[in-house]
């Protein structure tokens, strides 16, 4: 391994760097400034020699594109079974007269449902049904939004496929699905309950218990389910996923290969016509994916990610700077999400911790370090997390008074509410630290 | 020329034109849109159409996406009369689609359907050597080979 920076490290440093730019400025769609920097990564770096074709299919994480486009193959076909609809209408109905408790239900089952399904589809889905909801309640929307998209965030954050970041975390670091639940699982518990009380407080005002009555007739749930055997033969390939899950370090499969396996066997009971299936996939995401892979795939084969994690391999040489170090990632993690996508973010981040692993350091804590911040530090800004966008997007479309979420309204809920969070998690982390050393 | 028994005649909108006159044109005329035009170049631009301007105005997408799941005590839904009103006045310029359908009259009933079909619409604009005739409908032309059957 090189001892200093050389030209290779700096042309593949200066494109990984342009590419981001174009990425966060948006001066052309992220994906096309993705395939556009990872096509010139490969290409200067065959020019240079610090870069082969074959190196960038092999930075190509198979496990975290194939786990993605299984999860949104599986949602694709979830969906128009009126699962989500369903379960909105029942909330509804159930919060009877309390705007709090239905506060608590929706955000609670987004968050369930995010720990398993993409949190972004959740929210497509439940953003609008939650004005409807809000509009035949006659209360506003706005404090639904919100919560439902911070919570989902949070809920995310506690698993291996609740989040894109996750995934590539959890395939990076070898880390099972259960060994991320039972790591992440207890601090994201603690900061949903946290949230959840500063998201009561704060939005006080607007969650006062109502005076008239509801009538449950104003819903309809006759009519929520399209297709009850659609919706139990996917309901049981979902099961066959979430089981798998949970044994595939067991098994010996890889989290990709449980979900692929519960997709054929949601294919063989839908039997989808595939037009209609393949084109609900979100492609764009994907090839965002790849192009992020290959990019910084390349910085790693110039030798400038191995050298940056040898020079850092101090910070993580003892536990009480492991600590040290741990809390500043999360936290520095956390900013990054709130002010750029946390996407880049954690595949720059990968390869550097796995430069400290490779140097000997400890970089377990790392791991679940950054697991929460990127999965914490979205909320605080509204284009901090696409599920943030999503409800910011829905009040504004519903026309309904006071439902707009503006920058300025989502920062007064979203900060504090992300700040209290971290502080939880680092309080969690910092006590149980041990725990998080394995 | 079949096609022009289903013609109806109607006026165009223009810009500047207020929502609600507009609305009273394709009532009266019993068509769900009529022909926008250029002013200068008397050019068919767009089209003014009944569905869009409730879709602009007047059915969020919430609802539009859960209609189903809206149950019968739900009784305050409508939107106010104000409302109506206010929309009403508006100019139509910010309503006006850009994908206006077009066939001449000596066109056949058959490719008529076929092109309604394409583009999603139940009408569309006779044009003539650039003169605009009118629209068909749907159930114009379905009226035409019901009459053609005695």
């Amino acid at each position: 391994m090189p001892h200093a920076v050389d030209g290779n490290m700096l042309v593949a440093a200066g494109i990984l760097i342009a590419s981001y730019v174009l990425i966060f400025t948006e001066v052309i769609h992220r994906t096309s400034a993705a395939i556009l920097g990872a096509v010139t990564m490969v290409a200067v770096g065959m020019l240079l020699g610090f870069y082969t074709q074959e190196e960038a299919l092999m930075a190509i994480d198979a496990n975290t594109i194939l786990l993605l486009t299984a999860m949104m193959m599986l949602i694709a076909m979830l969906r128009p079974t009126g699962a989500f609809e369903y379960t909105a209408v029942v909330i509804a109905r159930f919060s009877a007269n309390d705007p709090r408790r239905l506060l608590i239900y929706l955000s609670l089952v987004v968050s369930l449902i995010s720990m398993v399904l993409d949190n972004v589809t959740t929210l497509i889905v439940f953003a609008p049904l939650t004005v409807l909801i809000a509009r035949i309640l006659q209360i506003n929307p706005m404090p639904y939004l919100m919560s439902e998209a911070i919570l989902s965030n949070v809920g995310g954050a506690s698993t291996l496929v609740g989040d894109p970041p996750n995934i590539m975390i959890g395939s990076a670091g070898n880390i099972s699905f259960n060994a991320f639940i039972t790591h992440m699982g207890p601090p994201i518990v603690a900061v949903w309950v946290v949230t959840v009380l500063v998201l009561l407080l704060m939005f006080r005002a607007d969650l006062s218990p109502r005076r008239q009555d509801i009538h449950t007739q104003q819903f309809d749930l006759r009519n929520a389910v399209k297709d009850k055997g659609s919706l139990w033969r996917m309901l049981s390939a979902l099961g066959l996923v979430v089981a798998l899950f949970f044994s595939h370090h067991h098994l010996g499969i890889y989290p990709a290969f449980a979900a692929l396996l519960g997709l054929a066997a949601a294919l063989l009971l839908m039997q989808p016509k595939p037009e209609v299936l393949f084109g609900e996939i979100n492609w764009s995401v994907l090839m965002f994916f790849v192009g992020l892979f290959v990019i910084v795939g390349g910085v790693e084969a110039s030798g400038l990610l191995g050298l940056l994690g040898a020079n850092l391999a101090g910070l993580a040489a003892e536990p009480g700077k492991l600590l040290l170090t741990g809390l500043i990632l999360m936290w520095v993690a956390a900013v990054m999400s709130a002010v750029i996508d946390n996407i880049p973010f954690t595949v720059t981040m990968i390869p550097i911790i796995l430069g400290l692993e490779a140097s000997g350091a400890q970089v377990a804590p790392l791991w679940w370090a950054l697991a929460i911040g990127v999965g914490l530090g979205g909320n605080s800004t509204h284009i901090g997390a696409t599920a943030n966008l999503i409800a910011v997007s829905e009040s504004e479309r519903c026309g309904i008074r006071g439902a707009y979420i503006s920058p300025l309204a989502w920062m007064r809920i979203g900060i504090p509410t992300t700040l209290v969070g971290l502080a939880v998690a680092s309080a969690i982390y910092t006590v149980f630290f041990d725990f998080f050393l394995t | 020329m079949r096609l022009m028994k289903a013609v109806i005649e109607t006026p165009v909108a223009r810009h500047g034109m207020l929502i609600g006159d507009a609305l009273r044109i394709c009532v009266d005329k019993g068509v769900p849109g009529i022909p926008f035009v250029d002013n200068d170049t008397g050019r068919i631009i767009g089209r003014f159409s009944v569905r869009n301007v409730f879709l602009h105005y007047s059915i969020p997408s919430d609802m539009i996406k859960g209609a189903h799941l809206i149950g019968h005590e739900a009784l305050h839904l409508d939107l106010s009369s104000d409302h109506y009103e206010d929309v009403f006045r508006r100019t139509i310029d910010c309503t006006i689609l850009d994908d206006a359908a077009c066939l001449t009259s000596t066109a056949q009933i058959t490719k008529a359907m076929a092109l309604m079909e394409k583009f999603n619409s139940s009408y569309l604009f006779v044009i003539d050597d650039g003169v605009y005739r009118g629209v068909v409908t749907r159930l114009g032309l379905t009226r035409v080979l019901l009459d053609e059957q005695g």
